[in-house]
């Protein structure tokens, strides 16, 4: 199938993306701008790319590194996209000389020099830019869309689907209460699961209490613990000798945005641990037991080739679009500096959520 | 390890005996208390027929069975569910499989027959398949049978039918009604995976989604359930007005077909049934909703009669076919076929852990119980033995009851002056 099955996928995803579609149909381009793209790459994302080259942007695409997708689906993407007359870039430093003026850009690092503006999904918070750049992280309807049920569903349901096992009456830890965490631990309990959560914020501790979970330090709920998430969005708290604490057999994911740091490379395991199953791996420990790491302790949800569920991968998209209209308004005032998503924007993107319901 | 096959060979031998290997390490009720039972030394040389979905959960449920010296046959019970590695890996143990991955319904009805020919005393069966094809085409065969132990809902029915009509010459073992299957296998087996199912094949959210589950027997109602759970709307059409009453009480919007179906946007069988959404249901449903089965016929969506009035069919995604109708699509998971063997990889093996200690400790019984011909239940004594050991793996105990706490019914009784 080869190409048209790349585009099958992108025609299935742009079934469930209506709100998105209708803030690509409004963009219009400004004469001669470029824009530099780079987020996961799964059909909605392309979809969004292709919108783009149609209102008239010229468009640059990392191509490397940030897949949702298998290495072939992304290769069927990155053609079309490559066909419809996208820029492809190879590398990171291709993507920075690519020459481009606005970026849609994952996490806001690295950025190159002359760009204008820009729209970045996750920035840290204490990134301090020359050019206005709004960011969607900080949007509570996308903490609620994607971190939380965008995330919770696709983690949960893909660990199921990995080990085809069942976490029903299981005690599965959630390290970090923040959305990521919440979606987390209400898919894991929905699928039936014990839920412990380990949170530092008392604020947050208490949340995860009212939710119905239970809350308990790190040496007390390693021990229960058959299946561990790992939700913070800073570097791990987990250490090789806490894993020792687990049952014999423990899995240990990851969930959140942290693209780019495996839960392997930040605990430190020496070894690359033994395959012994798609996406597991065992790892023994020194006192003799042993932990299985699910997709090498990156995000679930961003190795499975599916991205997260369209309709929220929309409303996503329709941020990001609708993000980079403000920007290239000629009304737009927005000095340097991190701007959240406007709140009319917010309040129009909840609207057409609703009608959707 | 062995690689006595050829490199090419031996890595999906391996693949095969890692796929055991997991269920193994998951399986704590057949790796203990059944291994035990079955390693009594009754079943050596007894030719078992297991004629279940053939993968790896069915393959250590045959292995366990040849560890304890019976003459296992290995058969699937759907030519769509076969596993390559998983048959090469029993192959590789010496277990006779006439059964191959990739096949249709013509080469399976040969792969039913050929196990035929090798003359089973038992079988293991999944929907009765073996055991009414033996009937209609090796009547010699099937008149030596000495027991059958049976999985679903719809065997049991055709093996109380066959009863009835005084064709069943051997005692059968309904698997289905032990408390340690369909508890748990029907609810929870069948609504994990079939929620998992549908979503991981359609990519949509679940999270306020509008969800119709037609029919609310076990399976219905885990599906109903893992959907509501994950926040889903979910909608229950039900004709037995106790179950409906139930779904009601549990939550659920219960409706007839006009009322919940024209805004549903997944739409999932689970009456056992045939044509629970045919022609009269196609009128209502709004374009893009998808469509699921998960009761053990094919035949739940009419898929052919929604061919028929078809404009246009495309393959939208793997295991996604889109009927056009004029103004509409509807999409159909895996044709129809139940969703979460066809399109997912079947149930939890946890659960599979019950069921198929069922099903390995019903052939034991049968081997070793005289029995007469009819349709028999798993003796109590053994559905709760699985439920104990389960229990026992998980570290979780018991408490036991008081003299003094029982009901002194047998008192008041003495007393009455009748």
């Amino acid at each position: 199938m080869g190409v048209e099955d790349g585009q099958a996928r992108i025609d299935w995803a742009r079934r469930s993306m209506p709100i998105s579609a209708k803030a690509a149909g409004q963009l219009q381009a400004e004469v001669a701008s470029h824009i530099g793209i780079a987020v996961p790459l799964d059909p909605a994302t392309a979809s969004m790319a292709l919108w783009l080259i149609e209102a008239g942007f010229k468009v640059s695409v990392l191509g490397v590194a940030l897949a949702h997708d298998t290495a072939q689906g992304a290769a069927e993407l990155l053609a079309i996209l490559s066909d419809a007359g996208a820029n492809i870039c190879d590398s990171r430093d291709a993507f920075v000389n690519a020459g481009f003026d606005i970026a849609l850009d994952d996490k806001g690092e690295d950025l190159p020099d002359g760009l204008s503006r820009a729209v970045v999904l996750l920035a840290h918070e204490a990134t301090a830019p020359d050019i206005p750049i709004i960011h969607l992280g900080a949007s509570s309807l996308l903490q609620e869309c994607v971190s939380k049920h965008g995330q919770g569903q696709s983690c949960v349901s893909g660990f199921l689907d990995i080990t085809n096992l069942q976490i029903a009456g299981s005690h599965v830890l959630v390290i970090g209460y923040d959305a990521a965490g919440q979606g987390i631990a209400k898919y894991a309990s929905s699928y039936g699961a014990r839920v412990i959560v380990c949170e530092q914020d008392p604020v947050k501790a208490v949340k995860a209490t009212l939710d119905g979970h239970q809350v308990a330090v790190l040496d007390v709920a390693l021990p229960k613990a058959t299946v561990v998430f790992h939700a913070l969005e800073n570097e791990t708290c987990l250490t090789l000798p806490q894993l020792e604490l687990l049952p014999s057999g423990a899995f240990l994911c990851s969930a959140g945005h942290s693209q780019h740091h495996s839960l392997f490379d930040q605990i430190g395991f020496e070894v690359p641990g033994k395959i012994i199953r798609d996406h597991v791996t065992q790892h023994e420990l020194g006192s003799g037991t042993n932990v299985k790491l699910v997709c090498n302790g990156m995000p679930i949800h961003s190795q499975l080739g599916k991205g997260f569920p369209l309709e929220i991968a929309d409303v996503q998209i329709a941020a990001q679009l609708h993000a980079l209209a403000t920007l290239i308004a000629p009304e737009c005032d927005l000095g340097p500096g991190l701007h959240p998503l406007p709140n009319s924007i917010e309040i129009e993107l909840a609207k057409a959520m609703l009608e959707q319901a | 390890m062995r690689e006595h096959n050829g490199p090419d060979h031996q890595a999906i031998v391996d693949d095969g005996r890692a796929r055991i290997d997991w269920v193994e390490a998951h399986s704590p009720v057949m790796r203990g208390m059944v291994r035990e039972t079955l390693g009594d030394g009754s079943l050596k040389g007894k030719r078992i027929a297991v004629v279940v979905h053939l993968e790896a959960k069915t393959a250590f449920l045959a292995l366990l069975l040849a560890e304890a010296g019976a003459d296992v046959i290995a058969a699937g019970s759907n030519p769509q569910t076969t596993h390559a590695s998983v048959v090469a890996a029993l192959r590789d143990k010496g277990i006779r499989v006439v059964s191959d991955a990739g096949g249709d319904h013509t080469s399976w009805e040969q792969e039913l027959l050929a196990a035929a020919d090798l003359k089973p005393e038992y079988i293991i069966d999944d929907g009765a398949e073996l055991t009414i094809r033996m009937g209609m085409h090796r009547p010699e065969l099937y008149k030596r049978l000495k027991g059958v132990s049976e999985e679903t809902t719809t065997g049991t029915a055709r093996l109380h039918a066959l009863h009835e009509m005084g064709k069943l010459p051997f005692p059968a073992l309904t698997a289905n009604d032990a408390r340690c299957k369909h508890l748990f296998d029907n609810r929870y087996g069948t609504g994990q995976t079939t929620m998992q199912a549908v979503l991981a094949m359609s990519g949509r959210k679940v999270a306020g989604a509008r969800v119709v589950v037609v029919g609310y027997g076990y399976v219905g109602r885990g599906i109903a359930e893992y959907a509501k759970a994950m926040n889903a709307k979910v909608s229950v059409i039900e004709m037995d007005p106790v179950r409906a009453l139930e779904a009601h009480m549990d939550g659920m919007r219960v409706g007839t077909a006009d009322d919940v179906l024209p805004d549903a946007e997944f739409v999932v069988t689970a009456t056992g049934g045939m044509r629970a959404i045919g022609a009269p249901e196609f009128a209502l449903l709004s374009h893009d909703v998808i469509l699921a089965n998960a009761g053990h016929h094919d035949l739940e969506i009419d898929v052919d009669a929604l061919g028929e009035i078809a404009k246009r069919e495309t393959d939208s995604r793997p295991g996604i076919h889109t009927f056009n109708l004029d103004e509409r699509d509807i999409h159909v998971l895996s044709r129809g076929a139940l969703v979460n063997i066809a399109g997912g990889s079947g149930h939890p093996v946890e659960i599979m852990d019950l069921t198929f200690a069922v099903q390995g400790l019903g052939a034991h019984h049968l081997v070793n119980t005289p029995m007469k011909p009819g349709v028999h239940i798993l003796p109590k004594a053994v559905d709760d033995s699985i439920a104990a050991a389960k229990l026992n793996s998980l570290g979780i105990g018991l408490t036991e009851g008081r003299e003094e706490q029982a009901d002194d019914l047998t008192e008041w009784v003495k007393g009455m002056q009748l």
